[in-house]
């Protein structure tokens, strides 16, 4: 039998292994080994996410170092975002002739309702490309496909570029200042009604009415310009949405408010999230039932009957671990999906390494490294030069 | 009439899509027996047949002066009336399950009768002009007769109506995912509330 100290060595010596294969997939995504200014940028932001992983993998601490990788990935996606609308079409406005040209980026959250339009009507509702763009149809849909198979909703706490702006303003306020831990029924299932909704509607109108009317980020991405009296009243509605969504909500009740009740696509995510390998579990044995996993679950996924009876939070779930890292029973982890009975861990600490606790984390990491990649080495060499005043 | 059944069998799926956000919410939202929630879709097509047949009589009697009016121009003035009133009657039988306590909901409960708002929501459809129905208008013109015009949108609902047929399950639907009841119901709201305030009041701008 090995001792405990000898146990805890071999862990961590096989956790290198996850750590070598992640710094190798951050350099190949990250790193820029031909532009002076952009490879130093990319440098920086290779390092910091080995860091980020690194502190994940040895502190076992994920739900704290996927927040600040999370906060940091929403910021630095906007700047090069509307750099790069600048630089293609001349604005950060969206104009009719933009819409007819099909120069719209393709955004994840309007994929359900593109998908099931496209599936019914065999019409493409949105009015972007269906590749050769930065942000085509087809590029979205794989990296949906993928990352749908293998985190299911916990898309919306690894890889979505929006959530991080939510994860940042909830954290602001050490207080709750207001109480949503058991909302109503109606408020919980507000998101798939949204869904249903955008969907029906959508169909009958030929148009993503969601991007036209209702989307909260459009204030920190794209605009429809002002030229009558609905694109005035439809600027206003995104307006009072990113700042009442996005902003006051989160702030006031210390919930990811936006992405639990109002997104479309979070609520498509938890119906696809049930093909997803990983999903969390409950030790309804070791639980204390002392009912902090609600208290501090961001997206109202925890319910007394989660922890009582069924051994799994609801499929709203997001995986951001927040409750595993603050559980003090150790009662809750990262398992595989529709495991009956929560998953013991091996004594033999090389099967760690199969471990959902390691794997779960790897893999979701390896998405948020593709996805921020192409973004962030660019936001962080704009503030290198920036700082060093070459921005005219 | 062979003819007739098959336009509508190869557009009822265009149809269903322009029905679907008045009828599926409608019926899945209900707190009613299977056998009422059927007897609520089947008052509803027939609500659509006789918006059907109704236009088609008329383009049969009144042939070449009728057709005459039935253009686009016709399809948007019917849309702005279509429109708002199946908004309102969507946002007032959410807002009548959904929300049972509010003051307007104890009153509107007294008059309110989901076979008669069924129907109406099915005469609605009817009258909101879609490229199927000018693909049928214009061949019930050329039909010359009350009757033959009547028969002809008769035959063009059938065959619309095959796509219709899945609705019939929402009761099993309704039974399997819990909470789909309660989702329905604030779909309802807002579907209710965009027809109302999206395409009816700011569309006419």
């Amino acid at each position: 039998m090995l001792t405990k100290n000898k146990t805890n060595l071999i862990e961590y010596i096989v956790k290198i292994i996850p750590m070598a294969i992640m710094m190798w997939i951050i350099y190949f995504f990250t790193i820029d080994p031909h532009n002076g200014l952009a490879t130093a940028a990319s440098w920086i932001y290779g390092l910091y996410l080995c860091c980020l992983y690194a502190l994940m993998l040895f502190t076992k601490r994920t739900a704290l170092y996927r927040r600040i990788f999370f906060i940091s990935f929403a910021l630095m996606f906007f700047p090069t975002f509307i750099i790069n609308l600048i630089e293609t079409r001349g604005r950060m406005g969206l104009s009719e002739a933009d819409i007819v040209n099909t120069e719209t980026p393709f955004c994840h959250i309007v994929i359900p309702i593109t998908v099931i339009q496209a599936a019914l009507s065999k019409t493409i509702i949105f009015p972007a490309r269906l590749s050769g763009h930065y942000a085509s149809i087809y590029s979205m849909l794989t990296i949906w496909l993928a990352t749908s198979i293998v985190l299911g909703r916990g898309w919306c706490s690894w890889v979505c570029f929006y959530g991080g702006w939510e994860e940042g303003t909830s954290r602001l306020s050490k207080k709750k200042r207001l109480n949503i831990d058991k909302p109503p029924e109606q408020l919980r299932t507000f998101n798939y009604a949204m869904l249903l909704f955008l969907v029906l509607v959508s169909g009958v109108t030929v148009s993503s009415i969601y991007c036209e009317w209702f989307c909260p980020f459009k204030l920190v991405t794209e605009y429809s310009e002002i030229t009558d009296f609905k694109s005035y009243l439809a600027t206003i509605i995104f307006i009072c949405a990113f700042f009442g969504l996005v902003v006051v909500m989160p702030f006031l009740t210390k919930k990811r408010f936006q992405c639990s009740i109002f997104c479309p696509f979070g609520a498509f995510q938890s119906i696809v999230d049930y093909i997803s390998i990983y999903r969390v579990s409950i030790d309804t044995d070791k639980c204390k039932k002392c009912g902090k996993c609600i208290s501090i679950c961001p997206t109202l996924s925890m319910t007394e009957a989660c922890y009582k009876e069924t051994g799994h939070p609801l499929r709203s779930c997001t995986k951001c671990g927040e409750c595993i890292d603050s559980c003090q029973a150790g009662a809750i982890s990262y398992d595989f999906n529709h495991r009956k009975r929560a998953r013991k861990e091996s004594s033999n600490p090389f099967m760690i390494l199969l471990s959902p606790s390691i794997l779960l984390p790897f893999s979701a990491f390896i998405f948020s490294v593709i996805i921020s990649s192409s973004f962030a080495p660019s936001t962080i060499k704009l503030a290198m030069m920036a700082l060093s005043g070459g921005i005219k | 009439m062979f003819s007739a059944f098959i336009t509508g069998l190869s557009t009822g799926l265009y149809c269903v899509t322009t029905c679907l956000p008045l009828i599926l919410p409608f019926s899945l939202s209900e707190d009613r027996s299977q056998a009422g929630r059927i007897r609520s879709i089947l008052l509803f097509m027939a609500g659509r047949l006789v918006g059907y047949v109704t236009v088609g009589i008329i383009l049969g009697q009144l042939g070449a002066f009728a057709v005459s009016y039935l253009n686009p121009h016709t399809a948007i003035i019917l849309k702005r009336i279509s429109y708002p009133v199946a908004g309102i009657i969507l946002l007032a039988a959410g807002l009548l399950y959904g929300f049972p306590h509010l003051k307007f909901c104890s009153v509107y409960k007294k008059i309110y009768k989901p076979e008669i708002s069924a129907a109406v929501l099915g005469i609605v459809t009817a009258f909101s002009l879609c490229p199927p129905f000018f693909a049928a208008a214009a061949r019930a013109f050329g039909e010359q007769s009350t009757i033959s015009g009547g028969m002809y949108f008769f035959i063009f609902f059938l065959g619309t109506s095959v796509w219709f047929l899945p609705l019939f399950g929402a009761g099993y639907l309704n039974r399997v995912i819990k909470p789909l009841r309660i989702i329905s119901r604030t779909a309802m709201i807002l579907i209710g509330g965009y027809y109302l305030i999206f395409m009816g009041i700011l569309g006419s701008f």
